[in-house]
């Protein structure tokens, strides 16, 4: 009896500590406002036909339609956006209460992991540039799945999900896929539990065909409406030529953010040397998921959003490790420990790796930090 | 070079992660734009008589007269405000590599993350555009000198003059960060034995409050331009080129060229003022209560009259504040002077007197052995600043605002 009070209690402290931290993160980030381009999430729908990231849109119509206040103007989209912001929040602190349900021992030992994941999941998503953008409705799904995947309860709702993802925006299949194949790798390889070898294949198949086909159906509505495919080109080079003009800016922002984050590069390094020296079996399934950041490359050629692609990457890391460590895995906890130690014995005040990622929030969407665009505007990008 | 190195090997690495959060810190919060306040007070300068905030303003104009090209422009504005942040947080990071040096090894792990918090606290601030080059910024720099000096026992005739400076820079700097250099020189009284020391320090302490106090008074009341309309025009045209959007700021001009009396203009500041600090108070009072358990313990270990009376100084030394806080309205830099006097007052004095470096190291000690509670206390400011000037920090404005608008209706 007394320990279920106790456990109580932990919750409730938890619970509280999210909320009070997700609440001034909130503050102190916001910027109340939403800007033009997160408003145009919800410009597109499927009333043109089965076009790409049409689903936001679809379903603000169909709300629309439903409620009886015309939600088609500027506050009502705010207010639209903020009330799933809130929502993001839920999720994000519903993942942590998971975590803490799932393995209490091992959330008190990765308590400073999981305050960085509360930095950056709270730190995203509240200012102008984010609020309300398809990124944050990706994030929403992703941090769904990760809690089935982690809870290891009604995870057939992965396939829906991952659906639903790439209809918010295709490019939820580089941006968030690859966490979500990390782990059923991980255990159908490593955990050698099979069912997670047919959740992989029909996700990963149910994906590429909706991302294939609302591509292709983008390129006919296209077609068909402007009559001709040299429109399309023309439609196609207008989108891209302002996206390049802001390449001069990425590379800038990019190299000043990979300087600021190379004390956890380092330490990333670190830790991946020090595991592979452990003797691991399976090396190739670990080689895939250390590298599985990579499948964000495609972005990071073709698009110009470095702050939300940088985001991803953090969170594939983090979402990782996390779950790693609530699957008890042997040599990435043992590794963990080694380094834990190693950076307590070197760093003079190790507490500074988990506040320093709130100084470099938020992200934002072309530039990486705020400070970062100034910096690439000085020197002429 | 290699000893010297290792010798301060701990230091360095401190150093370091201090050099990471300034740059950090700088960009995060920088966005390339100087609020109209900064820009128009360097249109300010005694060309037109021995005016309030004057002095920045003429070092702005000696340097246009120097150099071989004009800085009077809104180009030669920014590169100066921008040198003389610069400027300040060097400075800092010199005060912090002299504070860690006469750290001893028992209290390096609590003096940096006070210096950690402190950091967080100005660099965020002075990179903000409402503050970016704001004179507070040599305020605090002259009274961080002030106290090296007195540390070290060198040169300290020159705080006589450093106040002048300062007073010259912003009469405000009698109530607003004065009190540091007062406090250390009060407690300098206090600990030497030696008569002749004793003295010294006496007479540098009088003499600093009699030079503050007199400039203080005749650039608060006597000191604006004899011939306010002409001047006036000449300034705001000045104040107008000094800013990239053509912008002055007409209030402070009216107040430092006219003498036009602000405080109705201000009036509906104030019960915003009231609503911010008291939450600004919920939101800190982790600080506050730890705060007071340092000085429940120094109070508890000190004996006799004269460690007493430095203490209670100690203690009381930003009541000096109190007048900002009941009459003005810029309550973000008046949070932001009682953070820095009591920041830097245990920093100083965490180097210099055994008992407060041994209860810092008592109550740090037992926040740290809660350690999500010292995550949290470390990540805490970074959450809550930068402060801004008339609203406390973006937090504590929204909060107010929104509590204003459903139930206060102060406002």
């Amino acid at each position: 009896m007394s320990k279920s009070i106790d456990n109580m209690k932990k919750i409730l402290i938890i619970l509280v500590s999210l909320v009070a931290a997700f609440s001034l993160i909130y503050l102190r980030f916001a910027s109340y406002k939403i800007s033009e381009d997160c408003i145009r999430t919800i410009e597109l729908s499927y009333k043109n036909g089965f076009i790409s990231a049409g689903l936001i849109g679809t379903l603000y119509r169909v709300l629309n339609m439903i409620v009886p206040v015309e939600l088609f103007d500027y506050e009502m989209i705010y207010f639209a956006s903020k009330c799933m912001l809130i929502l993001y929040y839920v999720l994000a602190g519903l993942f942590v209460m998971v975590l803490f349900v799932k393995k209490k021992s091992l959330f008190k030992n990765n308590v400073s992991l999981v305050v960085m994941f509360v930095i950056f999941a709270a730190g995203m998503f509240g200012c102008a540039d984010t609020l309300g953008s398809y990124d944050m409705y990706e994030m929403m799904v992703l941090l769904f799945i990760a809690i089935l995947l982690i809870a290891q309860k009604a995870e057939w709702l992965v396939i829906p999900s991952v659906i639903i993802g790439v209809l918010i925006h295709p490019s939820f299949l580089f941006k968030c896929m690859g966490i979500v194949v990390a782990i059923m790798i991980y255990r159908w390889k490593i955990k050698k539990e099979n069912k997670y070898k047919a959740l992989l294949i029909v996700s990963v198949v149910a994906v590429l065909i909706v991302y294939f086909a609302s591509e292709i159906s983008l390129a006919i509505y296209i077609f068909e409406d402007r009559q001709l495919l040299a429109n399309k080109a023309i439609v196609c080079a207008s989108s891209l030529i302002p996206e390049w003009n802001y390449r001069g800016n990425n590379y800038i922002n990019l190299f000043i953010f990979l300087l600021a984050f190379s004390p956890y590069l380092l330490i990333g390094r670190d830790f991946f040397k020090r595991m592979y020296r452990n003797n691991v079996e399976s090396k190739k399934v670990y080689r895939f998921m250390q590298l599985g950041g990579l499948i964000m490359l495609p972005e990071f050629i073709l698009k110009v959003q470095y702050g939300f692609l940088i985001y991803f990457v953090i969170m594939y890391y983090v979402l990782l490790l996390l779950t790693f460590n609530i699957e008890e895995d042997a040599y990435i906890v043992s590794t963990a420990e080694e380094e834990k130690k190693l950076l307590k014995e070197k760093l003079f005040l190790p507490v500074v790796l988990v506040l320093y990622p709130l100084l470099l929030m938020p992200f934002m969407s072309v530039s990486i930090m705020r400070g970062f665009d100034v910096i690439a505007r000085v020197l002429g990008a | 070079m290699t000893t010297w190195i290792n010798n301060n090997k701990n230091n360095l690495i401190i150093m370091g992660i201090l050099v990471v959060i300034t740059i950090v810190c700088f960009i995060g919060n920088y966005n390339g734009e100087i609020d109209n306040y900064n820009t128009t007070i360097l249109a300010l300068n005694y060309k037109y008589g021995f005016v309030s905030r004057g002095l920045l303003g003429t070092i702005f104009w000696g340097l246009d007269v120097i150099l071989p090209f004009s800085i009077m422009n809104a180009r030669g504005a920014s590169l100066f405000l921008h040198g003389c942040t610069l400027l300040f947080y060097i400075i800092i990071l010199f005060f912090a590599f002299f504070i860690l040096k006469r750290t001893k090894e028992n209290s390096r792990k609590s003096v940096s993350s006070l210096l950690i918090i402190l950091f967080i606290c100005v660099v965020t601030t002075f990179a903000h555009d409402a503050n970016l080059g704001r004179v507070d910024l040599f305020m605090i720099a002259i009274s961080v000198i002030g106290v090296m000096l007195i540390l070290v026992e060198k040169c300290e005739w020159l705080i006589p003059i450093l106040t002048a400076i300062a007073v010259m820079m912003h009469q405000g700097y009698v109530l607003m960060y004065f009190n540091i250099v007062l406090v250390f020189l009060w407690y300098k009284i206090f600990t030497k034995e030696e008569k002749k020391q004793k003295s010294k320090y006496i007479i540098i302490f009088v003499l600093s409050f009699i030079i503050a106090s007199v400039l203080f008074l005749y650039l608060e009341v006597f000191s604006h331009a004899s011939k306010g309309l002409d001047v006036y025009e000449n300034v705001a045209n000045l104040a107008a080129n000094l800013s990239f959007d053509g912008t002055f700021h007409e209030t402070l001009l009216q107040h430092e060229i006219l003498g036009v009396d602000l405080s109705e203009v201000e009036h509906g500041y104030h019960m915003k003022n009231l609503a911010e600090i008291i939450v600004y108070a919920v939101l800190t009072l982790p600080y506050i209560i730890i705060l007071v358990r340092f000085f429940k313990k120094l109070f508890k270990k000190s004996h006799g009259f004269n460690q007493i009376i430095k203490y209670l100084a100690f203690l009381f030394g930003s009541l000096t504040m109190l007048p900002d806080f009941l009459i003005k309205v810029d309550y973000g830099r008046w949070v932001l002077s009682v953070t820095v006097y009591y920041l830097v007052m245990i920093l100083v004095l965490a180097t210099a007197d055994n008992l407060v470096s041994e209860c810092l190291n008592d109550e740090i000690d037992v926040v740290r052995k809660r350690r999500i509670w010292a995550i949290v206390l470390l990540i805490y400011p970074a959450i809550l600043l930068p402060f801004y000037d008339v609203n406390i920090d973006q937090i504590t404005s929204m909060i107010g605002h929104v509590a204003n608008r459903e139930f206060l209706h102060w406002w």
